[in-house]
């Protein structure tokens, strides 16, 4: 239960932090917490107490069926951060071109496309 | 109403109509006069330089009647601004979800 | 599944094309236009197969239903598929004489936006589905930011902050539905949202819904898209306006008939969001200067027609929504490809200053657009409009008061612009003639907006196959098994 307000909060204080600061950077900070807050929330759906690591080892099948954490949740997380990756990737890049051609990297001050 | 009844109703208003052209011709006598059998204004191409229609404000009482001004002021392109109406948008969502559904 | 393969061609070739570039770069285009059409030809073989058979269903690597993948065409999946193939193809043959410099990275990053979205059309499973849209949103941040100049990369800047909440929320619906419920079949969501009724029920479904919003341009999560539309490349943009957001809208129209049918409230809510987005996207665009950002708000109306459509629920206006989707691809990659040659002639995006003298061949396709944009008969958007029309009377007639009204001031803008763009002749261009592989784009989407709207029965007969999805019973039976 602790840990599924703990994920709400990081989700929310990403939020904030995407939001309302005016750094390129510090927004991608955010979105980076924001998303591992999601993940932290998506991981703890699966997770069961005194459970063991989805591994078959020498226990056997009928052991990891019953005693094993939920590996689905996992593999949709390690999808989700593979493509967390790609857009900061994605995303620093572009900051890297907006500082070179505007020589800002705050986000009210490129504001040439309105109305 | 039959067949009958159109024609009758029909051939009336011709009848008046044909008087009412009468009278006409008997209290204003039309006059011709070389003006009105000279050709009139066909046949001659009027550009959109020469006509005087001002194209780019044609719809502009449109967008001042509905205060479209005040829409496009607020796209100012303040990327926190755009965030709070998403933000903003996604409450209204999930209130409208919750309370209605 | 036929185009399932058509899918894997395009993500194949979008390696291979930078592998052969190594050698020369002038293979790029040919290889892309190969495989574009390869991928048409098979969705439209899979197209045939559907309607003779009913709907098409593949388990990927043969893991049963509720457990693996499964890929899965019906009725409704089948149209957007055949449009972005068709679209598709016909966009990557316009940019081959349109797209000088870069050609490798542009080819190659468009094939993989075209797989992704081909992927969304083929997926039976919610989060195949978000890995697919998250595919096509990461290509088109990198092609609107293609033309490496300052409004471009604000732009893209501005498209990628705003999708990330997109894909955070869908994420979070997404991981609400699975704790809640332990599958991610759609087929199987379907049959256990019936069983159990929660309050995470519309909480998920806020969620997913306003993260597909933001995908498909409705009003309070639209401000990313005049911004990033016109900052592309005119193919590009062709590709942004006239596919991804309808299959962003076609995303809308699955999660909620098909997983959500039980929740009336969904469908009231995109009417809501539509009313909003058509009358606030039309007034925009009657006040643009700048022909592209026109052409962007516009489609942001189009949508708003779309959702209202769709929200009636009823199978009348599922099936001229569905209609006004195919026409307003149609019509918004004429529009925008139109666009690219009027800009490359003109020299500038302000409609108020291009004086050059265009050939009549441009004009008149420009001019079919603009027309079957506003309603007119006799070409595609009046038999959709139409529809949607007599659908929304039949529900609450003050809306279609409010289309109506909206379609006229869509006549307004358009007007407008042919008149100031073409009809203004101060003959300084230096810049004539169009190659014939940009004619033929040109040329088949005028015909096809001529052919959709002399014959709307072909329009109608396939949008009425898909309205046979307001009861998702068939798909789920065809998925599970029975």
């Amino acid at each position: 239960m602790l840990v599924y307000v703990i994920s709400m909060l990081m989700v929310g204080l990403g939020a904030y932090a995407l939001m309302l600061k005016e750094n390129l950077i510090k927004k991608m900070i955010g979105l980076g917490i924001m998303s591992n807050g999601i993940h932290l929330f998506l991981i703890s759906v699966g997770y069961k107490i005194g459970g063991v690591a989805p591994i078959l080892k020498q226990a056997g099948l009928e052991y990891l069926a019953t005693h094993s954490v939920d590996p689905v949740p996992q593999a949709l997380v390690m999808t989700s951060i593979v493509i967390n990756i790609s857009i900061t990737a994605v995303a620093l890049s572009l900051i890297i071109q907006a500082y070179r051609k505007t020589g800002t990297i705050e986000a009210d001050k490129l504001r040439s496309l309105r109305g | 109403m039959d067949f009958g009844t159109t024609l009758a109703a029909f051939g009336i208003t011709i009848c008046i109509m044909a008087f009412a052209w009468r009278a006409s011709r008997r209290v204003a006598p039309g006059r011709r006069s070389k003006g009105k059998e000279s050709m009139y204004a066909c046949g001659e191409k009027l550009g959109i330089a020469d006509s005087n229609v001002p194209v780019e404000s044609f719809y502009a009482s449109i967008a001042n009647a509905a205060r479209a001004d005040r829409l496009r002021d607020a796209h100012n392109g303040s990327l926190s601004r755009y965030l709070t109406w998403v933000f903003a948008g996604m409450v209204a969502v999930m209130a409208f979800l919750l309370l209605l559904g | 599944m036929d185009s399932f393969y058509g899918l894997m061609t395009l993500l194949i070739t979008a390696f291979v094309i930078p592998v052969v570039s190594l050698k020369t770069e002038k293979l790029a285009p040919y290889i892309a236009v190969a495989s574009s059409f390869v991928a048409f030809i098979l969705s439209t073989t899979t197209a045939f197969t559907v309607f003779r058979e009913g709907i098409q269903v593949q388990q990927m690597e043969g893991w049963p239903a509720p457990f693996g993948i499964t890929l899965a065409v019906d009725h409704l999946s089948i149209i957007p598929i055949l449009l972005v193939s068709a679209v598709g193809f016909l966009v990557i043959l316009f940019s081959f004489r349109f797209i000088s410099r870069r050609k490798t990275e542009y080819y190659s990053i468009t094939l993989l936006l075209l797989g992704s979205l081909m992927g969304v059309l083929h997926t039976g499973d919610m989060f195949n589905l978000f890995v697919f849209l998250e595919i096509s949103a990461i290509t088109s941040y990198i092609l609107v930011a293609f033309k490496k100049e300052k409004e471009s990369i604000e732009a893209s800047i501005k498209y990628l902050i705003i999708n990330s909440i997109s894909t955070s929320m869908i994420l979070l619906g997404i991981a609400l539905l699975y704790g809640a419920l332990g599958t991610l079949n759609m087929a199987d969501l379907a049959l256990e949202m019936s069983a159990i009724s929660d309050t995470f029920m519309p909480i998920s479904m806020g969620l997913i819904l306003s993260g597909l919003a933001i995908k498909s341009g409705f009003v309070p999560f639209h401000t990313w898209l005049p911004d990033a539309h016109p900052a592309a490349p005119s193919p590009i943009s062709a590709i942004l306006s006239g596919l991804v957001i309808s299959v962003g809208m076609y995303a809308i129209i699955r999660v909620s008939s098909t997983v959500y049918s039980s929740y009336a409230v969904v469908f009231n809510m995109l009417i809501v969001l539509g009313v909003i987005s058509m009358t606030v996207g039309a007034l925009m665009a009657l006040m643009q200067h700048d022909l592209k950002r026109m052409l962007a708000y516009s489609s942001i109306s189009q949508m708003g027609y779309i959702g209202m459509a769709v929200g009636m629920a009823t199978p009348l206006g599922l099936a001229g929504g569905i209609f006004h989707l195919i026409n307003q691809a149609i019509i918004k990659s004429l529009l925008f490809l139109c666009s690219g040659v009027i800009i490359h002639k003109a020299g500038t995006h302000d409609m108020r200053k291009m004086g050059a003298k265009f050939s009549s061949f441009t004009a008149g396709v420009f001019l079919i657009g603009v027309l079957s944009l506003a309603g007119l008969p006799f070409f595609n958007g009046f038999s959709s409009k139409l529809l949607i029309y007599i659908a929304s009377f039949n529900a609450f007639p003050l809306l279609t008061v409010i289309a109506v009204v909206t379609s006229a001031i869509t006549a307004a803008y358009g007007i407008k612009a042919f008149v100031l763009i073409f009809m203004r002749n101060t003959g300084k261009s230096s810049i004539t003639g169009m190659p014939l592989t940009m004619q033929i784009p040109l040329a088949i989407l005028a015909m096809l907006c001529i052919l959709l709207g002399i014959i709307p029965g072909i329009g109608e007969s396939l949008a009425g196959f898909a309205v046979s999805n307001l009861n998702n019973m068939p798909y789920i039976r065809a998925v599970l098994g029975g």
